[in-house]
């Protein structure tokens, strides 16, 4: 934390922080010698007396920073076709914001790790930074896998949407659980992961799992295997077509 | 209902056309579209795989927070072994790992371009200002505007307007002039907009300056602005323009 002997600092409100801050944050982009604790100060005010004054001066002082990191974001062509950009900065910043205060953090379940109940500690600027860019990660990569998600979904035929019934009962594990059971064979159990729990194409299969699955035949053959004994199996009659 | 024609499809064709339909022969293919009994086969397979990955689709990947968690180096314990673990069956998570580790990586740095000189140009008092307004191409007053700015020499006059066209934004307009030369001299100079304390993004707008000294910015947003001119001696800056919405 900041040295408390910093009588400069502890002296100075918020936005003469955000000042000093803004002013240090130029020469650090001009490559001048430049000094992090008003920056460090802002942030570390908002982060643990929750001040929401030093939040929206540092949200004011860092939106452009998170915005050039949205841009520089492998995933950046993707998601930026559906959203603009200030839409996953201020998300980022919105994480970050409920990370760093665990009272508002959505409840956890049981035996959740320690480093999700507890507030982060930061020491530097930098490291505060680095955490800001984490949670911009994870906004981008929810963007993305949801992305891939509604890629997938294409055109449905009707009578594929779950009824309501079938939405209300087992979860994904317990139908999961009753697909292994179902499946005696351990390649079989496995090329149904890799082809119902992550969608994988044959050849895809086969490069990804060459020592189990050595061609694309022998994919088409083992699904087939897999799809039979699905149909027929008594615990699955809910995922039986009808005549 | 069954298909008796000597040309039935062979049921690993019917897993063809639910998995890899690309894949299939024009002949199956063709067989497909003109057989109901071998597109209802195939309809069928293709139902119960399309159900089981609607309900079963990546459902014990972990959440994106943690697969960056991981990444980032930032889990420990019996959680990151459990993370680890599903990492290395799962190639949908391993690439989203491997996407979080290369934006947390340092950028590399290319050879450092010489620094160019910098000159801030200072806001002048308003009176002088309404002065010099007129000699703008589409000049006049409003809120503010025209502004003056000087340095070193260099005298630029910038003035806000509604943009034509029926354009969002607003157009900047610019007249140079260096007490030591002609407007000539400045003609091809690089005029940028960048967003104010984000010098990585590229610029937002770029024009040239005219024979005469003048350039023009269209479609400018709401915003905080630094405008940059890239005179041959170094940058002529303007720093934190306040355009309204």
């Amino acid at each position: 934390m900041v040295d408390a002997s910093s009588d400069d600092l502890v002296g100075m409100d918020a936005r003469q922080l955000a000042q000093r801050c803004t002013a240090e944050q130029q020469r650090y982009h001009q490559r001048q010698p430049s000094d992090d604790r008003y920056c460090l100060e802002l942030f570390l005010r908002a982060i643990y007396r929750r001040d929401e004054i030093a939040w929206s001066l540092v949200y004011q002082q860092f939106f452009g920073t998170v915005l050039a990191w949205v841009h520089q974001h492998p995933c950046a062509n993707l998601v930026l076709a559906h959203e603009e950009p200030d839409t996953y900065a201020s998300e980022a910043f919105s994480r970050f914001w409920v990370a760093t205060h665990p009272t508002h953090a959505p409840p956890q379940p049981a035996g959740t790790p320690a480093i999700y109940m507890s507030t982060p500690r930061f020491l530097t600027l930098a490291s505060i930074l680095a955490y800001l860019k984490h949670c911009l990660n994870g906004v981008m990569l929810d963007k993305m896998r949801w992305l891939q998600a509604r890629q997938r979904e294409g055109p449905l035929d009707p009578s594929i949407s779950l009824p309501a019934s079938e939405k209300s009962d087992q979860s994904a594990q317990e139908l999961w659980a009753l697909v292994e059971r179902a499946l005696p064979d351990r390649r079989e159990r496995r090329l149904a992961y890799l082809l119902f729990v992550l969608e994988m194409k044959p050849r895809e299969i086969v490069q990804h799992a060459p020592h189990d699955f050595s061609t694309a035949q022998e994919v088409y053959r083992l699904t087939r295997n897999i799809l039979d004994r699905l149909r027929r199996n008594p615990a699955l009659l809910l995922w039986r077509e009808g005549d | 209902m069954d298909c008796f024609t000597p040309d039935a499809l062979h049921e690993d064709d019917l897993i063809i056309s639910v998995l890899d339909p690309q894949e299939l022969s024009a002949e199956a293919r063709q067989h497909l579209a003109e057989c109901p009994a071998c597109a209802e086969r195939a309809a069928s397979y293709q139902r119960v795989a399309q159900r089981l990955s609607a309900r079963l689709y990546r459902w014990d990947c972990p959440p994106t927070q943690e697969i960056s968690d991981y990444a980032a180096g930032f889990m420990t314990g019996k959680r990151k072994r459990e993370i680890g673990a599903h990492v290395r069956r799962c190639p949908r998570c391993a690439e989203e790992v491997a996407i979080s580790r290369q934006f947390f990586a340092p950028p590399v740095t290319p050879a450092a371009a010489p620094v160019r000189p910098r000159l801030i140009a200072q806001l002048m008092p308003r009176r002088i200002t309404e002065a010099t307004g007129a000699g703008l191409r589409g000049g006049g007053g409003d809120e503010g505007w025209p502004r003056q700015y000087q340095a070193d020499g260099i005298s630029l006059s910038l003035h806000r307007a509604a943009s034509t066209m029926g354009g969002a934004g607003a157009m900047l307009l610019g007249l140079i002039s260096r007490a030591d030369s002609s407007a000539e001299d400045l003609s091809g100079v690089e005029v940028r907009l960048l967003v104010t304390g984000v010098p990585d993004l590229p610029a937002l707008l770029v024009e040239q300056i005219d024979d005469l000294g003048n350039f023009v910015l269209s479609d400018v947003p709401a915003g905080r602005f630094d405008l940059l001119i890239a005179l041959p001696e170094g940058d002529l800056v303007i720093e934190g323009l306040e355009l309204s919405g």
